[in-house]
């Protein structure tokens, strides 16, 4: 009993040691996106909205969140932004997500469990984000989508799609954070493809 | 106030709801406002000693344009005079029927800044236009050498044509046109937060700072630092404790 409770104290200092690198990570993560939010705000492009993508909604006062899943409770681990602008005749929406661990999967119809994901050491922590640009007035993403993810989206490359006669352009890409590391590394590796895509290179 | 507010203590009732957004009826954050910031900042500019304060403005503000005048390392002479939000008649050909309200006047001797206070929104060359020559029209400031304050809001880009702009329907020899980003202001208030300054004036500075940072004008943080953290102590061992240890 005691043995397992010296351990378990042990892993209750890494938790909180935990909780203390995750603050760390949050803080640069934040400051990652307000970088993100400087540059496209001064493009004329601005922020439209967030939510965490693994965690439905924090559960409200009235419900008690301890029934729940308890991801519920790390809604940025897997984070969307959204920015929306029109420069010219083009709409653009930009997306960018931070996923803090490529190792999660949703298997089966349970909570996710972290022993059964791609090992820490093998996973990566990456900045994922998509382009779009369009001639519509009133921009319907999601129709263009139903056209593009039957391609090989990911590819790095320029989607085209025609819905309702405007022209959707998309390109994804992703990051890994080691390579978003300073600040010169984020204005060449995120902001510049931010800013090609803007100029319509 | 401030202290309040950092400590979320403040109701979220204390503002007004945003009126450009009907459908949302939540009360808009104080620090989504730009009046709230504008009063965290130079009200406590106000309590430090006119030539600190000099001392970081000329540390935060830039020339508006390239080879634009800046203001001079020398602080004015004599004490400044603070207002906040004076109510001013429009000036000659102004486009205001009513009134005219820059954010912030500081009649500081031969010296007039006028600060346009930004936050979330653009600065606006007309908006400028119309203090400047609400202030023209005013006989005490005639004689003045006139600084212009664009604070936040600034769109890089936009600087050059605003300042011709500025400089086209106003010849004024007087006056100066400057920018300052909120991060270059923070930038300037850590510069001189040295543990050996006086209390009052270290705690005055500790708070425009603590201010800015709740503005979210806090100095960025790079993942580069990240491993400063302190490491976890077995991190895979102790998962498996946790994964082992049920309550029930």
């Amino acid at each position: 009993m005691n043995a397992k409770n010296d351990e378990l104290k042990v892993a209750l200092v890494d938790v909180r040691r935990a909780y203390r690198l995750l603050h760390a990570y949050h803080r640069r993560l934040q400051d990652l996106f307000q970088c993100v939010d400087d540059f496209l705000t001064a493009k004329g492009i601005s922020f439209d909205s967030w939510n965490s993508i693994n965690v439905v909604r924090l559960p409200a006062k009235s419900k008690p969140f301890f029934r729940n899943w308890a991801w519920d409770l790390t809604p940025a681990y897997q984070i969307a932004c959204r920015w929306h602008g029109v420069r010219g005749r083009l709409t653009y929406q930009i997306e960018i997500e931070a996923f803090a661990d490529t190792g999660y999967e949703q298997s089966g119809d349970g909570e996710p469990d972290p022993a059964r994901f791609t090992s820490a050491e093998t996973s990566n922590s990456e900045i994922r984000f998509g382009l779009w640009s369009t001639t519509a007035k009133t921009p319907d993403v999601g129709a263009a989508w139903t056209t593009i993810e039957k391609e090989n989206w990911s590819d790095g490359n320029t989607h085209t799609a025609t819905v309702d006669g405007a022209q959707y352009m998309y390109r994804y890409g992703a990051i890994d954070l080691v390579d978003l590391a300073h600040e010169h590394a984020v204005k060449k590796n995120l902001l510049e493809p931010l800013r090609a895509w803007i100029a319509g290179a | 106030m401030l202290k309040a507010l950092l400590h979320r203590k403040l109701p979220r009732g204390i503002v007004d709801r945003d009126e450009n957004d009907a459908d949302d009826p939540a009360p808009i954050e104080p620090t989504r406002r730009e009046d709230p910031l504008t009063a965290t900042v130079f009200e406590r500019l106000a309590y430090l000693p006119p030539r600190l304060t000099w001392n970081i403005l000329c540390q935060a503000v830039k020339p508006l344009a390239d080879g634009g005048p800046a203001l001079p390392p020398d602080a004015p002479s004599g004490a400044p005079t603070y207002s906040f939000w004076p109510s001013l008649r429009p000036g000659a050909d102004g486009g205001n029927a009513i009134r005219v309200e820059p954010d912030v006047l500081v009649t500081w001797g031969d010296t007039l800044l006028v600060i346009e206070a930004k936050h979330y929104g653009v600065q606006w060359a007309g908006q400028w236009l119309e203090q400047l020559k609400a202030i023209h029209a005013m006989p005490e400031y005639s004689r003045k050498h006139i600084w212009f304050i664009a604070a936040g809001g600034v769109v890089p880009q936009e600087q050059a044509a605003n300042e011709a702009y500025v400089r086209h329907k106003i010849t004024n020899s007087l006056l100066g046109l400057l920018a300052m980003r909120w991060e270059d202001l923070h930038h300037a208030i850590d510069e001189v937060r040295m543990p050996n300054r006086a209390p009052e004036q270290l705690a005055i500075l500790n708070d425009i700072a603590a201010g800015l940072d709740a503005w979210g004008y806090r100095k960025k943080t790079w993942f580069s630092s990240l491993r400063s953290a302190e490491p976890l102590v077995r991190a895979n061992e102790s998962m498996n404790v946790l994964q082992t240890w049920r309550v029930r």
